[in-house]
């Protein structure tokens, strides 16, 4: 069993494969970065709950639980951690469906290790400023408080991945007014994109979580 | 004059546009024109980056496809920019080679879907019906 002490940034690592965890901490500890392995995405599932940051690098691939399979339930847990994926089979498709789900990065192996190294710095600068003196949420919820009500539904559909057919039939509006209030909340959030969407609805709804 | 004609000229009235091409290569621009009428979608191409904007604010579209390779500073360039300036049309981007990495990059550019060439029709147009739905 490992204990886990969360403190500050640490990288996460999940792969089913030992040498692989073994040389991504060697390299992590050689640029004094705190690292924690897990050999089963079910055991990392359970310790998230208590981590405030960092960042994950995350195989796609293992028995039991997928990668994006974890990062759906880290998601819908609440845990608003950046996702590095690596691969070893990574294909076009799965790389933008990982993409799509929020993923920070996804990396295909071999990849040198300075690749690796700089999207963790990435990552984990992505992840202190989403986390500090809650800057970030003060600034997310700001711009929820400009949304109408009838916005707010809407949002709350489109991260939940609904699409405008369900939401125009939900709330019992026509399809291009869903369509118009999704671009306003777009606008009022500034949000480049759906992904971006997620993510700030993920930070605000962990720290309410918490509180 | 019949005025349903000079309607159809589309010189005064300003029409419709389902899907917005930005696509550098002439046979597969047409090929993707004539698919995407052939199931009803109104189709305009942007020439170059500035037409891509002016387009996009006058006659915003449901959806852009736009190449990797358009313009000589790439699609993704370009999607970022768009991004930055607030367009949040949802953005295919399409591209001949540059496998995953390049597909994370369109990702994290802003893109909503990344489709590898060859393109397949069928897969083309579920993509542009996904992305409109969205």
């Amino acid at each position: 069993m490992q204990e886990t002490k969360i403190t500050s940034a640490t990288v996460y690592v999940v792969d089913d494969d030992e040498a692989v965890r073994d040389s991504i901490q060697l390299l992590l500890q050689s640029v004094d970065y705190a690292v924690e392995t897990f050999e089963s995405p079910l055991t990392f599932l359970k310790a998230a709950a208590a981590i405030e940051s960092g960042c994950l690098v995350l195989d796609v691939r293992m028995p039991a639980m997928s990668g994006l399979e974890l990062q759906q339930r880290l998601k819908q847990n609440g845990v608003p951690i950046p996702v590095i994926f690596i691969t070893g089979h990574g294909d076009v498709p799965m790389a933008v469906q990982a993409m799509q789900a929020g993923a920070f990065d996804f990396l295909q192996k071999p990849f040198r290790d300075q690749d690796l190294l700089d999207r963790i710095g990435e990552a984990l600068a992505w992840d202190r400023n989403r986390s500090r003196g809650g800057r970030r949420q003060d600034g997310i919820r700001a711009n929820l408080k400009l949304l109408s009500p009838r916005e707010r539904e809407v949002l709350d559909r489109v991260v939940q991945g609904q699409a405008n057919k369900v939401i125009a039939a939900d709330l019992e509006l026509s399809q291009r007014t869903v369509e118009i209030h999704r671009a306003r909340v777009m606008e009022k959030m500034q949000a480049d994109s759906l992904a971006d969407l997620v993510r700030m609805m993920l930070i605000v709804e962990s720290d309410s979580a918490n509180s | 004059m019949d005025q349903s004609v000079a309607g159809h000229a589309g010189i005064t009235t300003p029409h419709r546009i389902d899907i917005l091409l930005a696509e550098p290569d002439e046979a597969v621009r047409d090929s993707m024109q004539v698919l995407f009428e052939t199931v009803g979608f109104a189709v305009e191409s942007a020439r170059d980056a500035g037409q891509v904007e002016a387009l996009l604010l006058q006659q915003p579209p449901r959806c852009l496809v736009m190449a990797s390779e358009f313009t000589p500073h790439g699609g993704i360039a370009l999607l970022s920019q768009l991004r930055e300036h607030g367009f949040n049309v949802p953005a295919i981007i399409t591209a001949c080679r540059g496998g995953v990495p390049l597909a994370v990059e369109a990702m994290r550019a802003g893109a909503t879907d990344f489709l590898e060439k060859p393109l397949l029709d069928a897969r083309l147009l579920l993509a542009v019906k996904r992305v409109m739905s969205q």
